[in-house]
């Protein structure tokens, strides 16, 4: 029992560190632009898929394959950014979320087209499993990596908004943005940061998240939608509100469906139960007073 | 060729209904509802059950349709209402994915993903009328133009100018002594009851329901069609969604492969909802407006 419970403590970690990194790009730029990117999904979908054409069909190693996409991805954030985004950055927040579905929409659909709506695998290339804790839990190094990595970068993403003077400013448009213009901040260059993040973020979760399961069209909403109940759940614009709330979904998935709490057909309704549940108790979000670190 | 023609009538029709329930909510109150979807399914589910269960015919389940959707619509009002902007959108969001779930899971009300079979077509007056017939045709004219009738009432009646105001100033609404929650609870429950009629007409129509009817797709076809066509505009609406069908049926006319019209029918519904929104933001039809 003791070593079932170790597996899946191990499994939701996994899957929250996976969420983590899509929500925190989420929240980012939920904090600095004001709106949620519906298609922040799709960096994931896409990042996988271009790590998978660079491992596979081109035939490079792991590591520039994904840096290669993690590149890629980040470029097409950006570009996102100045083409979709920018212009309207000033109108009603309804548009931009939006231009965001549609850009979701379209983004599914060209997938589609390209790859075709067969399942997809990265990791027949797969590892064999490794054995933590005197054999009480099984994991891949890929997973053992994606916890490593995503915590770094969580911590990496708060120093960069703490103690660099790029995510000052940062900080500073998301808590105003006419004042942070007044005193001379580059909003144009805000915008470019926060997307190419975010999209970097997403991207590395994409990848990570391809050796864990099958490539889809859908792959990129269904770990999206998570991460969107994730930074409310943790209050929108908080950067640890958003971790800890991925983390509490991961867990919460892992362990209700392993330990047989839940059926496992209700497993995509647990993210909501949860948010909803804590929406109508603490409406502010569960971090909404302590943590707010990129608004104030 | 006829036939074909006539089920596009008939679609047509049971969207343009629903868009304009949605509206409603959306559109006119301003409700950021990404659920309104759940309704509909509500409705359709509604009648599914009640015909293959226990024999209820067309009309009846019309009226049930609307009711039990309307009192769905309270209890989710009430509960979701609180929360505004992207807190309501992701949360209704949200209770779309559960109640798909739910539907599918709940074998033993709407018999999961095999979906619900043997559907009665509508009988009126002894006749049995068959779907994607003239008669048809006629029948949901009469019933979506009553609703769409009852609808503009509701648009342009002193209810629906508060409903307007709250869209624009909520707080100003509350400061000269309406209760806004009330009416948006109201403006919700309308527009669930009707989208409920919709998801009935729907379901004597295709005489066919499974859980796909909450798919995340619908919720954003729906979402088009009012956004395209004006969001709070009444002619608008009933334009966006002819135009966003007219638009979905192009791939099969210029003979794609059937394996991506689908996927072409999205790429040309987001070329059409990121135009939409960066050239005429209030909709392509908002010339319409006063």
């Amino acid at each position: 029992m003791s070593e079932l419970v170790a597996q899946l403590i191990w499994n939701g970690l996994v899957t929250g560190a996976l969420i983590a990194l899509v929500a925190l790009g989420l929240t980012l730029i939920y904090g600095v632009a004001g709106f949620i990117q519906f298609a922040h999904g799709e960096m994931v979908a896409l990042g996988a898929y271009s790590f998978m054409v660079m491992h596979k069909l081109v035939g490079w190693d792991i590591f520039p394959s994904a840096f290669a996409a993690v590149c890629f991805i980040i470029i097409v954030g950006l570009l996102f950014e100045k083409v979709f985004f920018r212009p309207v950055r000033d109108a009603d927040p309804m548009i931009p979320l939006v231009i965001s579905i549609g850009l979701s929409i379209g983004l599914q659909a060209l997938i589609l087209i390209f790859w075709g709506p067969n399942i997809l695998t990265i990791s027949d290339t797969s590892f064999r499993s490794l054995s933590l804790f005197g054999g009480k839990i099984l994991a891949t190094p890929s997973q053992i990596w994606a916890v490593i990595l995503s915590l770094l970068l969580m911590i990496g993403t708060t120093i960069f908004l703490h103690k660099t003077k790029i995510g000052k400013s940062l900080r500073a448009v998301a808590s105003n943005r006419n004042v942070a213009e007044v005193f001379g901040i580059n909003v144009d260059t805000s915008m470019t940061w926060i997307f190419g993040v975010g999209a970097g973020l997403a991207a590395i979760s994409g990848i990570f998240l391809g050796f864990e399961q099958n490539l889809e069209p859908m792959m990129g909403v269904i770990i999206a939608i998570k991460a969107f109940s994730a930074v409310i759940l943790g209050a929108v614009g908080s950067v640890r509100g958003a971790i800890i709330g991925a983390f509490l979904i991961g867990l919460s998935e892992s362990l209700l469906v392993g330990l047989g709490i839940i059926p496992s057909g209700f497993t995509a309704a647990i993210p909501f139960v949860i948010l909803i549940g804590m929406l109508l108790l603490k409406p502010e979000g569960l971090f909404g007073k302590r943590f707010q670190s990129l608004r104030q | 060729m006829l036939e074909y023609i006539f089920s596009l009538i008939i679609i047509t029709l049971i969207w343009t209904l629903l868009a304009q329930s949605y509206n409603l909510s959306f559109g006119l109150t301003g409700l950021f509802n990404l659920g309104h979807i759940i309704f509909y399914g509500i409705g359709a589910y509604t009648a599914a059950i009640l015909n293959t269960r226990y024999g209820w015919g067309f009309f009846t389940n019309i009226a049930m349709g609307a009711i039990v959707s309307g009192i769905f619509a309270a209890g989710f009002g009430i509960l979701t209402l609180r929360l505004s902007g992207h807190y309501l959108a992701v949360a209704t969001l949200g209770a779309a994915m559960i109640s798909t779930v739910i539907v599918t899971n709940w074998v033993g009300l709407t018999n999961g993903p095999l979906g619900i079979r043997g559907i009665s077509e509508p009988i009126l007056w002894g006749f049995t009328i068959q779907a994607d017939s003239l008669s048809f045709v006629i029948l949901m004219l009469g019933i979506v133009g009553f609703c769409f009738f009852l609808l503009y009432k509701i648009f342009h009646s002193p209810f629906g100018r508060i409903l307007r105001a709250i869209k624009d100033d909520e707080i100003a609404v509350q400061a000269i002594g309406k209760d806004s929650f009330k009416a948006k609870i109201w403006s919700l429950i309308l527009s669930a009851a009707f989208a409920g009629v919709a998801g009935v007409l729907y379901s004597h129509y295709r005489l066919f329901l499974d859980p796909t009817i909450f798919a995340l797709p619908e919720i954003i076809t729906l979402i088009l069609m009012v956004v395209v066509g004006g969001r709070g505009n009444f002619l608008g609406a009933l334009l966006g969604t002819i135009l966003v069908i007219f638009i979905g049926e192009m791939p099969r006319f210029i003979g794609f492969p059937d394996n991506i019209i689908g996927a072409s029918r999205n790429i040309l519904y987001a070329v059409l909802l990121i135009g939409t929104m960066f050239w005429k933001p209030r909709g392509l039809f908002s010339f319409f407006e006063k």
